[in-house]
């Protein structure tokens, strides 16, 4: 028998009461008489190491146990009556569960992050209503045509040409709509990218850049591998995913923690996006009998052309190309398997 | 704080005689010495109480003001014994009773962790049981006068509010994917509704939460919500944010004047002057200092000699505003926390009880940066640790005063009445901070 507090529900008034529990019958006695009920009526809350024990009864009364003495009577009484906490419990009580919790949370992000989103980005990605794709596509198109790019300077009949290599390498009816743009961009320097409706834009810098045209093709096919396997909307949806779990995680403590965090984790995607656009590019230049040559010697040549720009190679963190070196080693080796 | 019936500390019945009751308390005191020599440690206040009984029973004059007092305070239906102050409480100085809260960083980890892993493993659908664990540790550990409050929130009831809130984010965010127009439309059709979740969520909230077997009330019409969100939010957007400090109050007196605890309502008097003078600070930190840089970085480039030197300062000088803007957000968050809380609290009071909130500026601050520091440090996990510290130290400094025994509030007679509105409550879950 042990001594606790016990409020009737209709007052905040404190009466002693001595609490005894035998079998699956809890026996309350005070100045307010006796009261009794099943062990099973009664809400009986969770065990804390320093917090009072409160036991609800159905009608709003409830007792409360403060010290330790009056609680191990309690769980020992329980126990004996076979009355068992959720599992819940046990584990939060050990230090073995929240280490092997702690152990199962990073490894469920982990497998979360490297395996779980980019599937769901895959399955999601190609059902994505074109109207979506196609604004998105035009609204960044003009925000881009409105900063940094400008009209192309080449002539029609090179742009044509150019095109009809591209068509070449990638037949229309083995390859997802697409539409080849051209422009300038002087401050950017050469390079090319692709939107998620189809549209491919090249930058004249590229084209002074290349040797002949099957290598700004096969640069085109790698864009157009971006293309065919949805990577503008992928990206889109895991970025968001990303962010959304970023901010949730850090949010109140820095938006702009949240922020840097998730781009550091999105440029792990990018990654892999280009090693896959990679692959489908030397896909197209294989079976066109050609070798990956010149898709790996185009990359070797944006490498220098930007090395000027950028800091010293290996720092890596943000970039969203895989080191060069390591994406032509990759290329190789496909055209070896394929032999 | 409450005292306990002198007859019943003495164990005699109200109408004993002289003797009888001389004779209780020789038995009582024996009774405590011979447990202290069997090696039991009685409660300390036990003997101050018998002692305390008898001064008054003993005494002709007392006991007949004594008598007269309980019959007085004893309501008609009341149980036959009530509270009653003791003798020595008159020359007692006003009681005050600190907060405190219990929990411990390293206890609070598991949970966390362990319904963590739960939520993740379950795609969510265990989040609100989670929510339930937390709140309940949040509620349990923290004491007044000894006595722990308590959450009640059914987490079923919160997975069915959060389904129907996420329904209607997706309406919003489809809504702005298909058109402009069509999400200012659904923006427009959902303003109302903001007003209407902010009294659920009260309601919800307060209901759910109870001390010392009383539960709280929250009995705010829509009416006044829709005066103090949207009318004084519009208010707020008219007049450039000058009126944001009285929607702020606004919103404070709305969550307060109707909350109650069983029948006794809170009162919240705060002037509109207080809060402008509250935010004076941050306003002028926030707006001043960027209209200061926006003139003065200009005026710099045209004052100062063109040369190699005076590139080198323009070009920091970006990364020192930018370093600026941090530094002064990470100091305005922790401001408002400790002003509002101790404006709130200080103009608030309970049935002749008043709050007393003394946080600290200083302490605050040094506790969230280091909180932020360490879950920087620790990628987040952190942060279990960090909520306590702040729990903690928010109990310490929060306390309620005046002579009122906390015994005596009694249930509201809405108890019942509200309960089916309360089942509708419950469909929204949706925190309205303090």
């Amino acid at each position: 028998m042990v001594e606790v507090a016990y409020y009737d529900g209709r007052s905040a008034r404190r009466q002693v009461a001595q609490l005894r529990i035998e079998g699956a019958r809890l026996m309350l006695s005070g100045e307010f008489g006796e009261r009794e009920a099943a062990l099973a009526d009664i809400e009986i809350a969770e065990p804390m190491r320093g917090a009072p024990r409160l036991l609800h009864f159905a009608d709003g009364a409830s007792c409360e146990l403060r010290d330790a003495a009056a609680q191990d009577y309690l769980d020992a009484a329980l126990a004996g009556a076979g009355v068992k906490h959720s599992p819940v419990v046990g584990m939060q009580q050990q230090w073995l569960w929240a280490v092997a919790a702690l152990v199962g949370v990073i490894v469920l992000v982990v497998l979360a992050y490297r395996i779980g989103l980019p599937w769901l980005s895959k399955e999601v990605a190609p059902w994505v209503p074109e109207v979506v794709a196609r604004k998105l596509s035009e609204a960044t198109l003009e925000g881009l045509d409105a900063q940094v790019l400008k009209p192309s300077k080449l002539a029609p009949e090179r742009r044509q040409a150019i095109a009809a290599q591209l068509a070449l390498l990638a037949p229309a009816a083995t390859t997802p709509r697409h539409r080849l743009l051209f422009r300038s961009a002087p401050r950017v320097g050469a390079n090319a990218f692709a939107l998620p409706n189809g549209d491919i834009v090249l930058f004249d810098e590229l084209v002074a850049l290349s040797a002949d045209d099957r290598e700004i093709a096969a640069v085109l096919a790698h864009e157009l591998g971006h293309v065919g396997l949805y990577h503008g909307m992928r990206n889109l949806i895991q970025s968001a995913v990303v962010s959304m779990v970023a901010a949730i995680w850090f949010g109140d403590i820095s938006s702009a923690v949240a922020g840097l965090g998730a781009l550091a984790l999105e440029s792990g995607y990018s990654r892999e996006f280009e090693r896959e656009a990679d692959a489908y590019a030397a896909r197209l230049l294989l079976a066109q009998g050609q070798g990956v040559a010149p898709l790996t010697t185009m990359l070797r040549r944006l490498e220098a052309a930007h090395a000027d720009k950028k800091g010293p190679a290996g720092s890596h963190m943000f970039a969203s190309h895989p080191e060069t070196e390591a994406r032509v080693a990759a290329l190789e080796a496909l055209q070896a398997g394929r032999r | 704080m409450e005292q306990v019936c002198h007859y019943d500390v003495l164990g005699v019945p109200v109408g004993a005689s002289g003797d009888e009751i001389a004779a209780a308390y020789t038995r009582g005191l024996q009774r405590l010495r011979q447990a202290i020599a069997d090696g039991f440690e009685p409660p300390h206040d036990k003997l101050d109480a018998m002692r305390a009984a008898y001064a008054v029973l003993s005494e002709p004059e007392a006991r007949q003001r004594y008598d007269a007092e309980r019959a007085a305070a004893a309501a008609p239906d009341a149980p036959p014994v009530v509270a009653a102050p003791a003798a020595g409480d008159a020359q007692a100085p006003a009681s005050r009773e600190a907060f405190r809260f219990t929990g411990a960083g390293g206890e609070y980890f598991r949970i966390w962790i362990v319904n963590l892993m739960l939520t993740i493993l379950t795609l969510g659908i265990y989040a609100p049981w989670a929510k339930v664990r937390r709140e309940k540790y949040f509620h349990q550990n923290l004491l007044l006068d000894g006595a722990g409050f308590d959450y009640h929130g059914d987490p079923k009831a919160i997975f069915k509010g959060r389904m129907v809130a996420g329904l209607l984010f997706l309406v919003l965010s489809g809504a702005q994917k298909v058109s402009d127009t069509a999400y200012v439309l659904a923006l427009l059709a959902m303003a109302p509704v903001v007003p209407w979740l902010a009294v659920r969520a009260m309601r919800f909230r307060a209901h759910n939460t109870s001390y010392r077997g009383l539960r709280f009330g929250f009995d705010g019409s829509y009416g006044d919500a829709a005066k103090a969100f949207l009318g004084y939010g519009l208010l707020t957007v008219v007049t450039l944010g000058i009126a944001f400090p009285a929607f702020l109050r606004a919103q404070k007196r709305f969550v307060l004047n109707h909350l109650r605890y069983g029948s006794a309502r809170f009162e919240f008097d705060a002037a509109t002057g207080a809060f402008y003078r509250m935010l004076l600070l941050p306003g002028l930190l926030a707006l001043g200092i960027p209209i200061l840089l926006a003139i003065a970085i200009p005026a710099l480039g045209t004052l100062l000699p063109k040369g190699k030197d005076t590139m080198a300062v323009l070009a920091v000088l970006p990364l020192l505003t930018f370093m600026f803007f941090v530094a002064l957000w990470l100091f305005i968050g922790p401001y408002l926390t400790v002003r509002t809380s101790n404006l709130v609290w200080n103009h608030t009071h309970l049935g002749g009880m008043a709050f007393v909130s003394e946080l600290k500026l200083r302490r605050y601050l040094g506790l969230t940066l280091g909180n932020w520091l360490l879950l920087l440090c620790t990628l987040g996990f952190y942060r279990p640790w960090a909520v306590v510290r702040l729990a903690r130290y928010r109990a310490e400094q929060t306390a309620v005063a005046g002579g009122v025994a906390l015994g005596d509030f009694v249930a509201g007679e809405v108890t019942k009445a509200s309960a089916i509105g309360d089942q509708a409550a419950e469909i929204f879950d949706i925190d309205v901070a303090l």
